[in-house]
């Protein structure tokens, strides 16, 4: 049985992904696109050995806000500078969150994280198909 | 002997590995008479396991899922550090297990070596002087030759059904055939690129694919469905040997596949010939003796099995009695640049990846190398394929990696990238070598292997030299902002991964003879990229195939 993240990091993390990928005119933000279930998953499955990585990452934000504030009161801005702060101070771990966050986003749908297939609108993906045409292929 | 061993009835020739060199091999060898046992660790996927998933078969190697993603090598840059697995500065792109091997899932580029590759270094000191090759590079020229190889590459296209077009490039060597099929449809991005080469002066040709532009001997045509590189192919369109020359090997009657058995070693006998091979499958150990063996894994299981086939006569393990196997290990290096073409949809999410516009004038000794310190070059490639995961994790350095300014970049530009890639020639140096990790074991109790490598001077300048060059034909096809994509690596990228058992007339300083038989074994083949002395500037597997063609023409006649 793989480890689970606690309450506590799993919120955090929550907060680092929605600031990872944000809502905005193209969709909703991480958690609700499924992008959190999508990392716990992996952990369960076939990353479990990201946890101890995602732990420390999780700790080092909520020691970067201090005793006296939560992650999950930070403003969107608040939010921004935590997330620079992670990647310049953190690179590994920052890098691993983003690139999970990532591939859940951008993966098939069926994986959980890429809601509505938003993330394949974002970018004009037209989705797997068998058979792609000339026509498919020319400049649009 | 392995002890405990269940004896087995006798074959002629027992194959290790059924993917690139093996398949062809079972087919040659079957053709002749000979009864084989074709060994494979994998399963026998069928085509409706091809899967469209990227973050399956891209980010995490499910065709790897039955033994290479359990044996990941452990690396150090050098004798004097420990080695570690980390994936750290790495990029880990492992093989693929199962009837077909890496063939399942390689992108199909198809390019046979230019004449040069075969003879760099006499090469290199006729043009540039004895010194233009560093002291401690172990680079050889091959004990074969471009024209040696010409007759299997040929029979090795007609088989898989190649796609391309023969006499445009004019830095190709002398074809006797040409391709059995047209190029894989143009585009427009491959014509935009192709367009920008030839303004520049350059010589872009449609790319060798093994994928098939049109049905070929009873096998479908690419859909260019863009699920192509890491997966399996969905309509069997790729040359993949387990639906080409396998099924053909086994139309003869003369062929068993043994699926999901892992070889432990490689047997000898008192007059210290090979035996035959024991395996593990279901839990059991079985002995297969056999008058030929025929070992055609990846670099690192072709050495893994030859060090660890010890015995009283052969001490250092088989192929080893001048201590060559291991040495001259190349890795492969990976050049990618991407470019953005700001209001362009350049529809790069289907195809496949070697439907490209490629280019030669920077590779081999096709341009002037006069104080740039280093040989050789690469092949660029204006490829196909981008899939979304991938299309995401590459932006420009100009662009925040993550946040509201990401995704509103890719919103505006995830359909306007355009991708370069090169594939550089890589040497062999004193210091570069495969062993046996003295701590790190795999789940059956095997040591895995170590890489001792780093890139070298050489190595470094090439990489930034073709950088330059994809950089600039991305400017000249109207990119706005260019960067890279395979970053540099500070060491050892694992892609393919050359030498180790390599080729040659001197066995005290190769491994394998000009037909790729050991040199003290003389019923033992050896084939793969570990057979190569240089690594070329191409992607290997036509090269692979072309020996593997030779070396089984060749126990042909040492079994007659």
């Amino acid at each position: 049985m793989a480890e689970q993240l606690s309450p506590a990091d799993r919120s955090t993390l929550a907060v680092l992904l929605d600031g990872i990928i944000p809502a905005d005119e193209h969709g909703p933000a991480a958690v609700e696109l499924g992008v959190l279930a999508f990392l716990e998953r992996g952990l369960a499955e076939d990353t479990p050995g990201d946890i101890t990585l995602l732990r420390e990452l999780a700790t080092a934000a909520q020691d970067a806000v201090g005793a006296d504030h939560a992650v999950e009161e930070l403003g969107t801005t608040d939010v921004a500078v935590l997330l620079a702060t992670l990647d310049r101070e953190h690179p590994t771990a920052f890098e691993l969150l983003r690139r999970r966050a990532i591939e859940g986003f951008f993966a098939d749908p069926t994986y959980g994280g890429n809601l509505d297939e938003a993330s394949w609108r974002l970018i004009g993906y037209p989705g797997p198909k068998g058979t792609f045409t000339a026509a498919d292929q020319e400049f649009a | 002997m392995t002890a405990h061993a269940r004896r087995l009835d006798p074959v002629d020739v027992a194959i290790v590995g059924l993917g690139a060199a093996g398949g062809i091999a079972a087919l040659v060898l079957t053709q002749a008479g000979l009864r084989v046992e074709g060994i494979e660790a994998g399963p026998h996927l069928g085509r409706d396991e091809a899967r469209f998933d990227e973050l399956a078969n891209d980010y995490r190697n499910r065709l790897g899922a039955a033994k290479a993603n359990h044996e990941v090598p452990t690396w150090r840059p050098d004798s004097s550090t420990e080695a570690t697995t980390s994936y750290d500065g790495r990029i880990v792109s492992l093989m693929g297990n199962g009837v077909g091997g890496g063939t399942v899932h390689y992108a199909g580029q198809h390019f046979r070596l230019a004449p040069w590759h075969f003879r760099l270094r006499s090469a290199v000191e006729k043009r540039y002087g004895g010194s233009a090759l560093p002291a401690d590079c172990t680079a050889t020229d091959w004990p074969v030759s471009y024209d040696d190889l010409e007759p299997y590459y040929a029979l090795v296209e007609e088989e898989l059904g190649v796609s391309g077009i023969g006499g445009v490039n004019p830095f190709e060597g002398d074809r006797s055939t040409s391709y059995p099929l047209e190029p894989l449809r143009r585009t427009g991005w491959t014509e935009l690129m192709a367009a920008a080469a030839r303004r520049s002066g350059l010589h872009p040709f449609a790319g060798p694919a093994a994928i098939r532009s049109a049905p070929h001997r009873g096998l479908a045509a690419c859909t260019y469905c863009g699920f192509c590189n890491w997966n399996g192919c969905h309509v069997g369109a790729k040359g993949s040997t387990h639906v080409t020359v396998i099924p053909r090997a086994e139309l003869t009657g003369n062929l068993t596949l043994t699926t999901k058995a892992r070889v432990v070693a490689i047997e000898t006998d008192a007059a210290g010939e090979a035996a035959g091979v024991t395996y593990v499958k279901d839990g059991e150990t079985l002995f297969r003796p056999a008058r030929a063996v025929f070992l055609s894994a990846h670099t690192f299981e072709n050495t893994r099995l030859l060090l660890l086939s010890r015995s009283t006569a052969f001490p250092r393990g088989l192929g080893n009695t001048t201590g060559q196997v291991g040495r001259n290990a190349m890795s492969q290096v990976f050049v990618g640049v991407d470019g953005v073409f700001p209001g362009m949809s350049l529809n790069r999410f289907g195809g496949t990846y070697p439907q490209a516009t490629s280019l030669d004038d920077w590779n081999a000794d096709n341009f002037d190398h006069t104080g740039l310190g280093f040989v050789g070059g690469g092949c660029i490639s204006a490829i196909h394929e981008a899939k979304p995961i991938q299309t995401a994790l590459s932006t420009p350095p100009s662009v925040p990696r993550y946040g509201h300014a990401w995704k509103r970049w890719l919103a505006t530009n995830g359909n306007s990238v355009g991708r370069l890639m090169a594939i550089s020639e890589s040497l062999p140096y004193d210091d570069s070598f495969l062993d046996l990790d003295p701590t790190v074991k795999d789940p059956t109790g095997m040591p895995v292997i170590r890489m001792t490598y780093r890139l070298h001077d050489q190595e470094l300048r090439r990489f930034d030299f073709l950088h330059a060059r994809m950089s600039e034909l991305l400017v000249e096809a109207g990119a706005a902002e260019t960067w890279t994509s395979f970053r540099r690596l500070p060491a050892a990228p694992f892609q393919s991964v050359f030498g180790a058992t390599r080729m040659g007339l001197d066995p005290e300083a190769s491994v394998v003879d000009a037909t790729c038989i050991a040199h003290d074994v003389p019923n033992l083949a050896i084939v793969g990229a570990s057979s190569f002395p240089t690594s070329g500037g191409y992607q290997p597997t036509a090269t692979i195939q072309a020996l593997a063609w030779r070396a089984a023409l060749r126990l042909i006649e040492t079994l007659r």
